[in-house]
């Protein structure tokens, strides 16, 4: 504070504006270079523990599925799962611990920055990463005898697809919940979206009453049609797995006090029938996997 | 900021705002404008609606009635644009703890739109002003509470606002640093930036505001000058009686007959306004002692005794 000129600033405001883009996205990178060695690492290891023990495993047993070889199979199941992985989780705990723990948002926001924008700078981050992270178990498979086709140029592309959907789920959801643990309901039952109940109840001094309405209603909009999008385009490859993985949703199931499974069901089922979800219940054939592990994403 | 304001009207306007948060009345029918260059102090204990103040002024929270115009715009609607002139400093440390000191001015920089080529300038310029410079590089978990704060500070003027708020900036800060702060804020205001700054603590208020405006309820029930407000409500003079309950509910009793206001002070109770008691008053009270009345005797009286 010197006293020179204050800078001048400029004199038309846009509703989206690209600064206001570009510095979050800058922010994402500084703090991104502090966990990106993690992320890497698992985005490795993990398919190949998988492709390990399936296709040295149970692989011996089975040559092929619906004319797939085993490890074209599991393959193809990795990147989803990894595309799950890097988008939905980030998309709940990263925002959550942001938006109510660390505050950043509520910096972000006193900062000449819209919730629009936030939302839209956070969810393109978010899947740009699943773009990338969610490629590296096709590149892996590779090496397990996998063969490179043109075709699959346009996996990154369909995975930021797909990770914009689960970003903005896992946004969406984020304004939901209550507190981080009600996450648990949806980590091991998912396709029942509604699970950390409402945060509309009276609250002195709520984190950012702005997330919690019009950006529900953005991104509400936003996650069914993107999940619906997604549901589509992935779940039609890699559905055909549904029944094995439906287990361990079944098991995960299990885990829950009875009563809450029992009703969580019949709730389902009746949205179900209803015909309300379609998009959950489709969903529900390759989200379940997100029961079976964690994410590896340091929150934050 | 070396270039004054021209505009006209207040920095900040707020007539007729409400703001309900479920039963709760966090602002209650609010009014209160705050001219440029000058700084407000906004006094009140904690839960009067300060800090809803505060974010209603941002835009992140939404009037249920009234209207809020800040540097000019209308708030909520056209807040963007007021917020590119503004620098807020919350109550709670919300910096970015994975990164440095200088990683989360540039950060703040970028979003302030300060053109790219005067970055550097810019953030350089808040190191020093928050006495950072040396610790540019480090992180933010390395640092003290006290730098945090100053970093929070700088953040807020890395892009030389017309108008800062400081919400409770020197809460829970050791003596040395509040005095650091303050000096910092009284640099402002000699350049000309228009400051809201609330605070519970008095002395605060005292000697870095121009004008005091105390809340209580979600509304402003006093405003003024700070020695305006002691005259018209707590007179220049109190006295001051230590003893058993039983004494110091004689003492009340006596002098709110006499017309003299009082409040209790822990185990005492300060008769206001002395330097208009009665001699005879005064000799029934027994013996106190007198001392110079202070704004704390006005919030008191003004914002009540007891904790609701």
């Amino acid at each position: 504070m010197t006293d020179t000129a204050s800078h001048t600033a400029p004199t038309t405001v846009r509703r989206y504006e690209w600064v206001a883009f570009e510095a979050i996205w800058v922010r994402e990178l500084t703090l991104f270079r502090r966990y990106w060695a993690s992320t890497t690492f698992s985005a490795i290891v993990q398919p190949t523990i998988y492709l390990l023990a399936f296709g040295l495993g149970v692989g011996t047993l089975i040559t092929s599925i619906n004319g797939l070889s085993y490890v074209e199979y599991v393959g193809t199941g990795t990147v989803a799962m990894a595309v799950l992985f890097a988008s939905a989780f980030p998309g709940m705990f990263s925002t959550f611990v942001r938006r109510v723990f660390q505050r950043s948002y509520d910096a972000l926001l006193a900062a000449p920055v819209d919730i629009e924008e936030l939302v839209l700078a956070e969810g393109t981050w978010i899947a740009a990463k699943a773009g990338i992270f969610g490629s590296i178990p096709l590149v892996v498979t590779f090496f397990f005898g996998l063969t490179p086709t043109w075709g699959m140029l346009f996996v990154p592309f369909i995975a930021f697809l797909a990770g914009l959907g689960w970003a903005y789920f896992g946004m969406w959801q984020s304004t939901v919940v209550k507190t981080i643990d009600a996450f648990t309901y949806i980590t091991s039952a998912p396709g029942t979206t509604r699970a950390g109940g409402s945060s509309s109840g009276a609250s002195p001094t709520p984190p950012d009453p702005r997330l919690g309405a019009a950006a529900r209603r953005s991104v509400r909009t936003a996650a069914i049609s993107a999940r619906k999008r997604e549901a589509h385009q992935l779940c039609r490859d890699v559905a055909q797995d549904a029944s094995p993985r439906r287990d361990n949703g079944d098991r995960a199931h299990a885990r829950l006090p009875d009563a809450h499974c029992l009703s969580e069901r019949r709730r389902r089922d009746g949205l179900v029938a209803r015909g309300r979800s379609r998009v959950m219940h489709e969903g529900h054939a390759h989200s379940i996997r997100i029961g079976a592990s964690r994410t590896n994403e340091p929150i934050g | 900021m070396a270039t004054p304001p021209v505009e006209t009207g207040p920095a900040i306007a707020l007539t007729g705002v409400v703001k309900r948060f479920g039963r709760i009345t966090a602002v209650n029918e609010l009014d209160l404008d705050v001219s440029y260059g000058t700084v407000l102090g906004l006094l009140g204990p904690n839960g009067a609606g300060k800090s809803t103040t505060m974010r209603l002024l941002t835009g992140q929270t939404e009037p249920d009635e009234g209207t809020i115009s800040v540097l000019g715009q209308p708030v909520p609607e056209r807040s963007k644009q007021a917020r590119l002139r503004m620098g807020v400093v919350p109550q709670q440390d919300n910096l970015d703890t994975e990164l440095t000191t200088r990683q989360n001015l540039d950060v703040f920089a970028s979003l302030y739109r300060i053109p790219r080529g005067e970055r550097r300038k810019a953030v350089d310029e808040a190191l020093a002003l928050a006495m950072l410079t040396d610790r540019a590089d480090a992180k933010v978990t390395e640092l003290s509470g006290g730098m945090r704060r100053r970093l929070l500070i700088a953040r807020g003027l890395v892009h030389r606002p017309d108008l800062v708020l400081l919400d409770e900036p020197t809460v829970g800060l050791d003596p040395q640093v509040r005095q650091e702060l303050w000096s910092l804020i009284d640099r402002l205001r000699t350049e000309g930036v228009t400051i809201l700054m609330s605070t519970h603590y008095i002395e605060e208020a005292e000697r870095l505001a121009d004008d005091v405006a105390v809340m209580s309820h979600g509304r402003v029930v006093a405003r003024g000058a700070p020695l305006t407000l002691l005259s018209e409500h707590a007179g220049t003079e109190a006295l001051e009686f230590f003893g058993t309950p039983d004494k110091l509910g004689r003492i009340e009793a006596l002098s709110r007959a006499a017309g003299l206001p009082t409040r209790r002070t822990g185990p005492s109770v300060s008769v206001l306004r002395a330097e208009s008691a009665p001699a005879a008053l005064v000799e029934s009270l027994g013996s106190g002692s007198r001392r110079a009345a202070t704004l704390e005797d006005v919030f008191v009286l003004l914002t009540g005794e007891r904790l609701e």
